[in-house]
């Protein structure tokens, strides 16, 4: 994230329409000009192709976390309801796990996705680097409410000026154009 | 833009139709004993697709579903198979109420001996419920209802061409708020009345959902592959792979719904155990029919869980078209295990009854279903969603 060192190279351009937003992003990548951060109030659909963000991997490792759980739940029903403490399920007195199966599912479903869920949360979290005392990133707190901040950083196009860059913004349907300084004084 | 509706299609639904009758009237001939059931079986398949994309569309109006909006001519021309399919089961009620051979049978309880002597359906209430009157009145019932919220919707959607404006929406969005109320109940009694009580001492909570989960799949099934169909022929340019990946989405979830409630049934009656519910699993897992019940449930649980879950599995036609055809399949293999076990018991077999009459229900639905596409535009020009479903993107 920009410092306040940095900020004074930023440009903050102000949308106040979702699509609006998505459009000038796709016409600014498209002159070759590079966004570091889009704020937006709520998820903007197709942002993140347009800005050429990585697809999440979260969803593969969910599925080891979900493996990990079933076989916690199993582990944790095999040593309750057969070693520790045989059960007999519903007048079956089989006393296996595997022909026991089926009374055992809602449990293991249960436990796999809370395991599974929960591990994600925390993987989310660490990755986007989320903790709790953590300052506010985001340079115009509008962006939580009804405007839509585009931030380009000088320092990633060292090909154009600001001039430039601005000038393509003015071709988009930007509300306002921000020098970051303007907005956060040292 | 229209389709038209001819060449090789058409001919091949035809040949598909007449293969059915010679199936039938073979079925007759050789193999008499496994004509009725499997008439049913197939009857309560299409008609069962059919509703199932009157249900889509009806979920969509009551959820002001927008993208639907591109795809919604495929299932409102359903509505066009849907008196077949429930004439046809309205026949074989009131053929088996009336018939006395013992070859040609489906419900047990239809026996006048049965309904005089079993103590089961004289003293468990059954009788209410299970008696040749009310039986045929609920059925017409179902057909009024079914039939006749499609028919309005279909009608008001076509108008809605015509006139343009916001009332036949809003219209179809009332009614079809009414038709999911009504449809909750009838869906499960409807499926108590013709699977449930074919084993008439035999009964399940769970079984009208397990019924209606496998409805909608299948009308998805087919509204995805005709869709699709369309598509090669170069025609609804405007559905894109977002559109499929949608409907591709409801196949899994509805997939994994019915799984939920298979096994929800499965489950409670496996762990109590109590005679008269388990005797359903035991002529299912502990005959011959066991292979059929696992292939229905692989086919229809663990492929899709596998083979659909991925982004990119969704978007691809051809791919798409192969997973639809085989949990179609899977369902009516799951019907077949529904329904023969308690009608021809253990003289079941696959053959070209079966599978020959399946084509010729398949062939004649196809030819109703796109002759009625033919007719009409494909696109729902005044449809208020529609700029919503030509720029939907997922």
């Amino acid at each position: 994230m920009s410092s306040k060192k940095e900020s004074k190279k930023t440009i903050l351009a102000v949308f106040d329409d979702p699509d609006n937003t998505l459009a000038g992003a796709k016409a600014l990548m498209g002159k070759g000009i590079k966004i570091r951060e889009i704020y937006s109030p709520f998820p903007i659909h197709g942002i993140d192709h347009v800005l050429g963000i990585k697809p999440t991997r979260v969803s593969t490792i969910a599925f080891f976390y979900g493996a990990t759980g079933t076989f916690l739940a199993l582990l944790m029903i095999w040593y309750m309801n057969i070693e520790d403490w045989a059960m007999d399920i519903g007048g079956k007195p089989s006393f296996s796990l595997a022909q026991n199966l089926p009374a055992y599912i809602p449990i293991t479903f249960e436990l796999t996705v809370l395991i599974a869920a929960h591990l994600m949360n925390f993987t989310f979290l660490f990755t986007s680097r989320l903790f709790p005392g953590l300052n506010n990133m985001n340079p115009d707190p509008r962006s939580t409410d009804d405007k839509f901040v585009m931030e380009i950083v000088l320092d990633d196009n060292k090909k154009m000026s600001g001039d430039d860059i601005k000038s393509a913004l003015q071709e988009t349907k930007v509300v306002e154009v921000n020098d970051s300084h303007l907005l956060y004084k040292d | 833009m229209n389709y038209t509706f001819g060449g090789k299609t058409k001919i091949l639904t035809i040949v598909l139709a007449v293969i059915g009758l010679a199936a039938i009237i073979y079925g007759a001939v050789a193999t008499p004993e496994r004509l009725l059931p499997n008439l049913l079986l197939n009857a309560f398949i299409f008609t069962a697709i059919s509703i199932g994309g009157t249900v889509f569309i009806a979920v969509h109006y009551a959820g002001q579903g927008g993208w639907y909006s591109a795809v919604k001519r495929v299932p409102e021309a359903f509505a066009s198979f849907l008196p077949i399919g429930m004439f046809l089961l309205l026949g074989l009620v009131v053929f088996d109420m009336f018939s006395t051979s013992e070859t040609f049978k489906i419900w047990e309880w239809m026996d006048p001996e049965f309904q005089k002597t079993d103590r089961v359906y004289l003293n468990s209430g059954k009788k209410t419920w299970l008696n040749n009157g009310f039986f045929i009145g609920r059925v017409i019932g179902y057909i009024a209802i079914w039939w006749g919220f499609s028919y309005m919707l279909r009608k008001w959607s076509r108008q809605e061409d015509i006139i343009g404006g916001l009332g036949n929406h809003r219209k179809s969005m009332i009614a079809s708020s009414i038709f999911l109320v009504l449809f909750g109940v009838t869906s499960s009694t409807a499926a108590w009345d013709f699977l449930m009580s074919i084993d008439a001492h035999w009964f399940s909570t769970m079984f009208g959902w397990y019924t209606f989960a496998g409805m909608f799949v299948s009308g998805l099934c087919m509204v995805t592959l005709i869709t699709l169909h369309l598509k090669r022929q170069g025609l609804m340019p405007w559905v894109n792979e977002n559109h499929i990946h949608d409907l591709t989405k409801l196949i899994f979830a509805f997939s994994i719904f019915w799984t939920y409630v298979w096994f929800g049934q499965y489950m409670l009656i496996w762990y109590v155990n109590l005679p008269e519910e388990i005797n359903y699993f035991l002529e299912r897992f502990s005959t011959n029919y066991r292979f059929v019940t696992l292939t229905a449930l692989v086919l229809n649980f663990v492929f899709p869980l596998i083979f659909l879950m991925g982004r990119k599995s969704k978007r691809r036609y051809g791919y798409v078209t192969f997973a639809a055809c085989i949990i179609l399949f899977g369902h009516y293999l799951d019907w077949f295990q529904v329904i023969m076990p308690g009608t021809i018991k253990d003289k079941w077999s696959i053959g070209f009854t079966e599978l020959g009459m399946f084509a010729g229900f398949l062939g004649l639905f196809l030819f109703v279903v796109l002759n009625s596409l033919s007719k009409h535009a494909l696109v729902p020009k005044n449809h208020p969603f529609l700029n919503e479903a030509k720029q939907h993107h997922i």
